[in-house]
């Protein structure tokens, strides 16, 4: 930003910045291009080995097909999505994803869910950090995590032991962010 | 690019101004400006979208009238759309992991604060010399308001506009004095700058101005409770005249000196333009 000024949205980073990334692009685009062309020539060699390829594919195509009306027919039923999510974002569950990510020093002390139409669970959670670096790791990695989005920090206690809440959605592997 | 014209154009609940500026060795230089007032049915707490809407017009023909150029355009936010905090973020540093980023550090102390959630918003933190070493300046945005400024700039036909904040435009044109409290008027909010014993930024609060207040009285009253001993209200985007009678004790006046005679780039008036003030730091 010419005067200094804090850059909200979607123009991204400095104009140097992204004269150099447009160079990588059009070096990345050169590179697929080669390899499209290399791939398109051992191709047809290979054509005949390839209809087998596709007919087994056209199997897989209509079997996605299948699961995706079922999919879009769950879709519809808010109380079968609020009752996926109940199994699929278990307390257990959840606990479980938490912990592969709890640094040391924190502690959930509490918890309370509320399972969502769009197959997530909202849940509450009571935490108690040795102190506040503990706490921020916590944060961190509830915010790099893939089970866990749409992160609110609540009412915290500082300095030293710090008594937090944290309101985040839990998705199951397989649901999108 | 460093001679090339570029433009500020700012939109805020009931006016709309735009300033055309060049960038040299010495600083930006304003070059034309232009305001003009529109009549909007939005207030301090209706949605950025509609005052965007209906700035519109009004900025449109405001470009057209300064041949602002259509690149390097910025959109400047007013006061209210942007929610700030000064956030210390070396005395979190200290007692902090080594391995959390700041941008996050700065967002968790952020998120309680708004009042909305933080995965709404996008948020930037500046270093100005008028904060104590260490400290930044956190503003946190929606990202729907992010959107349709960009959209609406893109309408308007700016290339790849870029967005930001007036008051940090405004807060960056503001001289350090030791012991005062800024009051920064926008069309329907007020931000409330408390300083320290050597000038620097120590607190800021955001206060929206409802139609129906007391625009003066409330901001006035915000600014005696945001500082314990407060001698001298300095006032930017409001004539100070008319606050000096409504508390006594303390010195009232003027960010700046009036402009000379038949300027229109007044930063009284349009507090972003303090940006090409000489005294904004660069």
């Amino acid at each position: 930003m010419s005067l200094g000024l804090p850059e909200f949205g979607s123009r991204g980073p400095a104009d140097e910045a992204r004269g150099v990334w447009r160079a990588v692009r059009v070096a990345g685009f050169a590179a697929l291009a080669y390899a499209l062309a290399v791939a398109a020539s051992e191709g047809m060699a290979g054509s005949s080995a390839d209809r087998s390829m596709q007919k087994a594919t056209a199997e897989v195509a209509t079997l996605a097909q299948t699961a995706e009306s079922a999919r879009r027919t769950l879709l519809k039923s808010s109380d079968l999505l609020v009752a996926a999510s109940s199994v699929e974002s278990s307390p257990e569950q959840v606990m479980r994803d938490l912990a592969e990510i709890l640094p040391e020093g924190v502690a959930v002390v509490s918890y309370r869910f509320e399972y969502q139409p769009d197959a997530t669970a909202r849940v509450d959670l009571g935490v108690v950090a040795r102190g506040p670096a503990a706490y921020d790791r916590f944060l961190s990695a509830l915010s790099k995590s893939e089970r866990f989005s749409d992160i609110r920090p609540g009412s915290e206690s500082r300095p030293g032991l710090v008594r937090a809440t944290v309101v985040v959605l839990h998705r199951p592997k397989g649901v999108a962010r | 690019m460093w001679y090339s014209e570029k433009a500020l154009v700012f939109v805020d609940t009931r006016s709309a101004a735009l300033a055309v500026y060049r960038e040299g060795f010495s600083g930006p230089r304003l070059e034309r400006f232009a305001s003009e007032r529109f009549a909007s049915r939005a207030s301090g707490g209706d949605l950025f979208k509609d005052v965007l809407a209906d700035s519109k017009e009004a900025v449109g023909r405001l470009s057209r009238e300064l041949k602002a150029p259509s690149r390097e355009a910025t959109l400047l936010l007013p006061l209210g759309s942007s929610f700030p905090s000064i956030v210390d973020v070396s005395a979190l540093r200290k007692t902090q992991a080594p391995e959390v980023e700041e941008a996050d550090l700065v967002r968790f102390r952020l998120a309680p604060l708004l009042p909305f959630p933080i995965a709404l918003s996008e948020v930037r933190s500046e270093r100005s010399s008028s904060l104590r070493g260490g400290a930044v300046l956190a503003q946190a945005v929606l990202k729907t308001t992010i959107a349709e400024g960009e959209r609406v700039m893109a309408s308007l036909g700016f290339s790849r506009p870029r967005v930001s904040s007036s008051l940090s435009a405004a807060l960056r044109g503001l001289p350090p004095q030791a012991g005062a409290v800024d009051l920064i008027f926008g069309d329907s909010a007020c931000a409330i700058v408390v300083r320290d014993a050597l000038g620097g930024m120590d607190a800021i609060h955001l206060r929206l101005l409802v139609p129906g207040d007391d625009r003066g009285q409330r901001s006035i009253d915000e600014a005696l409770r945001a500082a314990s001993e407060v001698s001298q209200i300095r006032v930017l985007g409001e004539d100070a005249a008319s606050l000096r009678g409504k508390v006594k004790d303390v010195v009232i006046q003027p960010a700046f000196d009036p402009p000379a005679a038949g300027a229109a780039a007044d930063p009284q008036r349009f507090p972003f333009l303090s940006v090409f003030h000489e005294s904004a730091s660069k």
